[in-house]
Formats: structure tokens, sequence, C-alpha cells
């Protein structure tokens, strides 16, 4: 440990794996560590420089950690790109570390998952930071390991493990009978970076299948008007729970259901104590405390309001915004760059769309910040451009123009720095971002009733493209996911519909062509939906919110 | 260690071994009381892991006589000896302090009269073990020994590695603003890499 010396050692296991075609040649990049891999004499800053640029917090080391983490992100990466020529494409793109350089690892896939896709962290103890705020599409995954014998480091990497599942990360551990040892980490590395870089994945000669989706739970016996499904362990007990957003126009009490880690969800309660018309439920650590809390967007009449967790699953209600505003969605995500997650409200109608600031502890702002005009059904928070801002995409529910704003900062926003995506007249329910043909830029992929699902590919200056079609508007989509679902690392598309089963997506990898696999029956209308491994069989299943027609769960198998 | 803090240990690793999981605790409506206690559950929680963790490789006394001791190291300077589930190291060290590191790192005692040290352990599933074992005397390697790998009967097999490579290593050095220092970059280029073919990356931090 502690120079680029090591970079040679795992070239030696790395480069017979790319001689077999167990993964594609990789090109290895390694900062060395420490004053070993600093060429001027930095003593004088008198601490460990090995720790203090690894470990986030570490004691008298200032802002070592962060300002490293920009050299990492904003300087070694570009050099490496242009340099070398390499891959711009996140999918392409792994972090590895082992002890020390394995929290730098995961720190910095939790913060720059827009650049990885994957963490390779082996024996990585030190404390998860709560940089938890970028939109799924650009969560990195996890692949954990440690030793048994090694203590605090294993007990470390456990930690910070199940604190990412709990929060829907994509986490896979293994521990060995091992200490802190080299020759534990090569054996992970072997076994693991095929995963992170699958063989020959652009050719699709090795593509895995798709899930089956037959095998379904109906969440609740009957039909009512629900909105929206989020997911999150709420009870602290390691497994995977769900909350029912339920109501729309209609006051109902939203609903916890407890899962037991095996697809079973019998224990279940109100949220809340009061029925309310929720549409959306958003789940996230809003007071830092480590627990996941639940932001639900009701419309009017009723407040805004988000329920705080005390770690078991019982929650305090409070609220935010203003109860006359006709909220469809709320979404979460860190606008102004504090490491706290704000509120973002879409309205549909004349009042605009609001950003409620966090304030800490689960406080927000009581003036929230209007901050697009467009009548909006959700409203989708991504870092568009690559400033590491968030910016927001506001599709136009009631025939305009959508926009994505993008943030000057300090959550500013102007209807002067904003782009157009979509036609001048769209009727979009909501819209999703990710990289779909891989290129290195997000796209849209957006769901508007009267003409379907299209995808807006990000180009070259910042602009979209014009609609590439992917689905017509019969049946008429209402609800839209994007996630990886047969691991193939190219994002597929969820659709929801009314009464008609619901519809995968499958993306061959260029993000242009997609094979449809129709799921689910016939019933009711799909609003809304949640994708995670509910049965922890490493497999993303899917629970769909419903109105006219129960909830439900549909479990991928093979 | 003071005896509160031994009692408090003790307790603590017997709930460990009879439930691993945290007794409920009492409720209160104070908030910050609320919140001391939620503190103080998680380092007790995180307590008991690492207690747990720790039964995993669990320190016992030594209890090996020098001739024993002798007939196993032979003319090695640094040996260990497997017997069941119980590891005895074992290193022949003239020194006033002697280190185990590799799988665990640990004070070793040295047998009464003699230059010769031990530390014993009991692994839990060492069929499945890889242990590491290097020994430093007075803070230094010992001299003329080397790391001893031990792996069990059903332990992962080491991966294959390959000693000449093909591909090419290259060292850089990189001014970063951020940081206001040079730093030393080494990249690995795999044999078929070509500037004009975009390749995939591995950040690796070391």
């Amino acid at each position: 440990m502690g120079d680029g010396e090591f970079l040679e050692g795992w070239a030696r296991y790395i480069e017979p794996m790319i001689d077999s075609g167990a993964i594609p040649a990789i090109v290895i990049v390694g900062a060395r560590s420490g004053q070993a891999g600093i060429v001027e004499d930095r003593s004088a800053l008198g601490v460990e420089l090995r720790a203090a640029d690894y470990l986030p917090g570490f004691k008298n080391a200032g802002d070592r950690f962060d300002r490293h983490m920009r050299f990492f992100a904003q300087e070694l990466v570009p050099y490496a790109e242009k340099e070398f020529a390499l891959a711009r494409d996140r999918s392409k793109r792994t972090l590895q570390g082992q002890s020390n350089s394995a929290v730098f690892a995961r720190e910095a896939a939790l913060r720059h998952g827009d650049l990885f896709s994957t963490a390779l962290a082996f024996s990585g103890g030190w404390k998860l930071s709560e940089h938890f705020g970028l939109p799924d599409a650009q969560r990195a995954r996890f692949i954990f390991g440690a030793g048994l014998y090694e203590g605090g480091f294993f007990v470390g990497t456990q930690s910070a493990a199940r604190a990412l599942r709990d929060r829907a990360f994509n986490v896979l551990e293994e521990y060995l009978y091992a200490g802190h040892d080299p020759d534990a980490w090569a054996f992970l590395l072997v076994k693991y970076l095929p995963r992170a870089f699958p063989k020959v994945p652009d050719t699709g000669q090795s593509k895995p299948p798709l899930p089956r989706y037959d095998r379904v739970l109906l969440l609740e016996q009957t039909a009512e008007t629900s909105a929206n499904v989020g997911v999150g362990d709420f009870d602290g007990d390691g497994n995977l729970d769900l909350v029912l957003a339920k109501g729309r126009h209609w006051p109902l009490a939203d609903r916890i259901l407890l899962g037991d880690g095996k697809g079973r969800f019998d224990k279940s309660y109100d949220l809340g104590p009061t029925p309310d018309r929720s549409y959306s439920a958003n789940v996230v650590d809003l007071d830092a405390d480590g627990d996941l809390d639940i932001v639900v967007g009701n419309d009017a009449p009723d407040p805004k309001r988000i329920y705080l967790n005390d770690g078991k699953g019982r929650f305090d209600m409070r609220e935010f915004g203003r109860p006359e505003w006709p909220t469809r969605n709320t979404t979460v995500a860190d606008i102004n760059g504090d490491g706290r997650p704000d509120i973002l409200v879409a309205n549909r109608g004349p009042t605009a769309n609001r950003l409620c600031l966090n304030e800490g502890k689960g406080r927000f702002t009581a003036d929230c910040i209007a901050v697009a005009s467009e009548p909006a059904t959700r409203i989708t928070p991504a870092d568009m451009n690559g400033d590491g801002l968030v910016d927001l995409a506001v599709p136009h529910r009631d025939g305009g123009q959508s926009h994505v704003y993008l943030n000057q900062g300090s959550a500013t926003f102007s209807p002067a720095l904003r782009i157009p995506f979509g036609p001048p007249d769209a009727h979009i329910r909501m819209c999703s971002i990710a990289d779909l043909d891989k290129d290195g830029r997000s796209d849209i992929v957006a769901i508007d009733e009267r003409t379907g699902v299209a995808a807006y590919f990000g180009q070259a200056g910042g602009a979209f493209s014009p609609a590439v079609q992917i689905a017509g508007a019969i049946p008429a989509p209402y609800a839209l996911a994007l996630a990886d679902l047969n691991a193939d690392r190219a994002t597929d598309i969820i659709v929801g519909h009314v009464e008609a089963p619901s519809t995968i997506y499958v993306n061959d990898n260029t993000g242009r062509r997609y094979m449809q696999h129709p799921f689910g029956d016939s019933k009711g209308t799909v609003y809304g939906f949640a994708i995670a491994d509910l049965d922890n069989d490493g497999l993303p299943d899917i629970a769909a919110a419903r109105s006219e027609a129960p909830n439900v769960v549909y479990f991928a198998g093979r | 260690m003071s005896r509160r803090v031994l009692a408090l240990l003790l307790a603590t690793l017997a709930a460990a071994c009879a439930t691993p999981r945290e007794a409920p605790l009492p409720m209160a409506n104070n908030s910050d009381r609320c919140a001391d206690l939620e503190k103080r559950a998680e380092t007790e929680e995180r307590a008991r892991e690492r207690l747990a963790a720790a039964l995993l490789a669990c320190r016992l006394d030594s209890v090996i006589d020098a001739a024993e001791a002798t007939r196993i190291l032979g003319a090695s300077p640094a040996a260990l000896d497997v017997r069941g589930d119980n590891v005895v190291f074992l290193a022949r060290a003239s020194a006033s302090e002697v280190k185990m590191t590799g799988t665990l790192t640990a004070p070793m005692e040295r047998i009464a009269k003699t230059d010769l040290w031990a530390a014993r352990f009991r692994f839990q599933f060492i069929d499945y073990a890889m242990l590491k074992f290097l020994p430093f005397a007075d803070g230094k390697q010992l001299a003329g020994s080397k790391a001893i790998n031990w792996r069990g009967p059903k332990a992962p097999e080491q991966p294959a590695l390959k000693r000449d490579l093909k591909g090419t290593m290259v060292k850089r050095t990189l001014w970063s603003e951020a940081l206001q220092e040079t730093r030393k970059i080494d990249i690995y280029l795999p044999p078929s890499y070509s500037r004009r073919r975009p390749s995939r990356t591995l950040h690796g931090r070391w």
C-alpha cells in the first residue's frame, strides 16, 4: 500500500483476465498516495497524507479530502481521458481500492456516480458519509469485500454496505475468512472485476436475459386511488419496505408495508394519522439522522407533509409549503449543494413549481422558491450539463414547451438559462434522465399521453435531439421508470399504462432500439413504479402503484 | 482497562453471543434525550458487532513450551502451526518487542527465558481461512523472515498471476490546482491498447 507499485501488482492479476477474455481490455489509472505520491516535500503539513487524502473528516486534515476529491474527479479523470483516449461513458469506468483507498473509492462513487458506474471497495472501515443525493440513473453500484478476521475493517465495510442498501443502492458483498490481506483483495478483484466490466456487452454476444416478471404479489386486496410507491428500509431490520402514496383527488391514508426480505409484506400500517390526497412519496434521510424519512406530495387543499422516522418505522408528521398548491408530485435532490436533500414540488396549474430548501434537521424554508412556470406533474432533477450542479427537467403537462432549467449555482434558476426539449405543445406526464446511448451525455425519456414514449438525446452544446419515438400513445402511458433490468449496463425503460399491461423496453445498448416485453395485467391505471430487489434474490423487482386496481409487486425470476 | 469497562465489555460480549440484536431501549419524549439514546444505541450496537467480529479470531493463552516451539521452528525465524482451529504463531528474535502482522496485527509473548515468541489464536471456519504471518521485531521486519501464507483446504484458490506483463506501464506526473502539488500517476495500458479505440478504465487508488 502507499505507492503506485501496487498498480503493477494488480495488473499481473488483470492481464490474464484480459488474455482469457474474462473481461475486455481495460486501462488502469492509479495515483500514488501519501508523500511517495507527491513530487514536492509536503512534510510541513504535519498530517498523514494518505489518510488525509482518502478519509473524509480525518483529524487535522482540514479540507484536504475535498481538495483531493476535486483533484481526482476534475483533474485526473479529464487528464487520463485526454491523454490516453479513454472512454467517457460511466458504464465503462470503475473505481477500486483497498483499506483507506477503498474508503476513497466508495466516497468518490457516492459523489461522482455520473463518472463511475461501479466501486470495488475492499476492507474500507471508515464511516460512510451522507452523500445520497444523485438521481437513480447516476447512482454507482457498490461491490464490497473484507476479511472476517480483520475486526473494524470488516465491521465498517459491512456497516457501509448496509447503509447503502437501506437507501436502495445496488450493493454486493462478500466476506472471506481472511485478514487485512492483499491476497484476499486479489481474490475479490479477480472475482468481481467481470461484474464491473462485463464481457463483450456492446456486441450482445453475452447479453444477460431479461428476468421474467410473472410472479405477482397483491399488496392490498382492494382497488383504490394510489399514485405512487417508494422503497426503503424504514424499520431498520435490513429488509426493504414500501410506502404507498394514496389518494390523488380523494383523501386516503398512505400506507407503510414492512418487508421480510423474502418478498412478503405481511405487516402494514398507516403512515400518518390524517387521510390526504397524496400523489407521491419520496424516501430520503431529511434530517441526517441515518434513517429514511418520507416526503409526501399532496394535492390541494391538503398540506404537503414530511414524515420523520425514529429509525424504527414510526413517523413524526410535519408540514411544508402551502396547502393551496395543486401539487401532483414531489422529488428530492440536493439542489443548492449544501449536502441536504431539498424538495421540488410540481404544481399543475397557474401556481408555479416550487423549490423548498432544507435548513437541516428536517426543517424547510417557510417561503419556497418559485422555480419554473410550466404546469408540471413531475420535475426531474439531474446534472444535465456535467457542471456538478443539479439541474431541473420540467416537462409541460398542458400543451406547451418543456424545458431543462440549468442550475446557476446556489439553487438559482432563470428562464434566461433554460433549454427546450420536446414539442412546443407537449402533454408530458413525467420524464426521467439517463445516458441511454452511453455517449456521456444525459438523455431524457418522456411519456406524453397524446404522443407516447419518446427519447430526447443530449447533444454537444447542451441542446436535445428531436424526439426518437419509442412507443405510441395507445395504450396511454401513465407511469415511467428507468433501470437496468437485465444487468447489461444499458438503461431500460419501464412504462405503465391505462388499462393495459405494463411494458419493459429493453435497450440494445444503442439507446435507439428497444425490444418490448409486456408484463402484468390490464387492470386499472399504473401511476408509479419503484424498482428494487425486494426478495433478496439479486434481481430487480417492480412495485407498481395503481388506481382502480390493487397495488402490486412483480417479482423478477429466471 | 478499568474494571468497570471490562465488566461492560464482558456483558456486551455475552449479549453478542446470545442475541446479536439490541434490546428495546426506553422511550423518552424529550428529543435531545432521544438523540442521546439513539447515539448510545448506535455506539453499543457497533461495539457488539466489533466483539462478535473479534470472536471470529479469538486470542488464547499461548501455552507452548520452548522445546515444542524450537521443534516447530526448526531453522526458520518464523513459523505457524495449525492444530484443529488453533493456530500458534512463532518467531525467534533477540528483541525487546515482537509483533505479528499479516492476517492479524498483535503483540507476541516471549516464552520465558528464551528468544522465542508465540501467539495463539482460535479461528472460526479455519478450513476456509487464508492466513498470512509476518513478524516484526522492535519495529522492523524480522531478519531473514518472509511472509508465511497458509490456506485451509476449502479456502479460495490463488488467482492466476502473470510475472511478465505484455502490457505497458507508464509513469507520469500531473500538477494539481486543487492540491497545489504535483502528483505521481501510474498507468497500465493493455497489450491491445490503441489511442484510436476508447478503452474502459479502472481507476485504482493506491
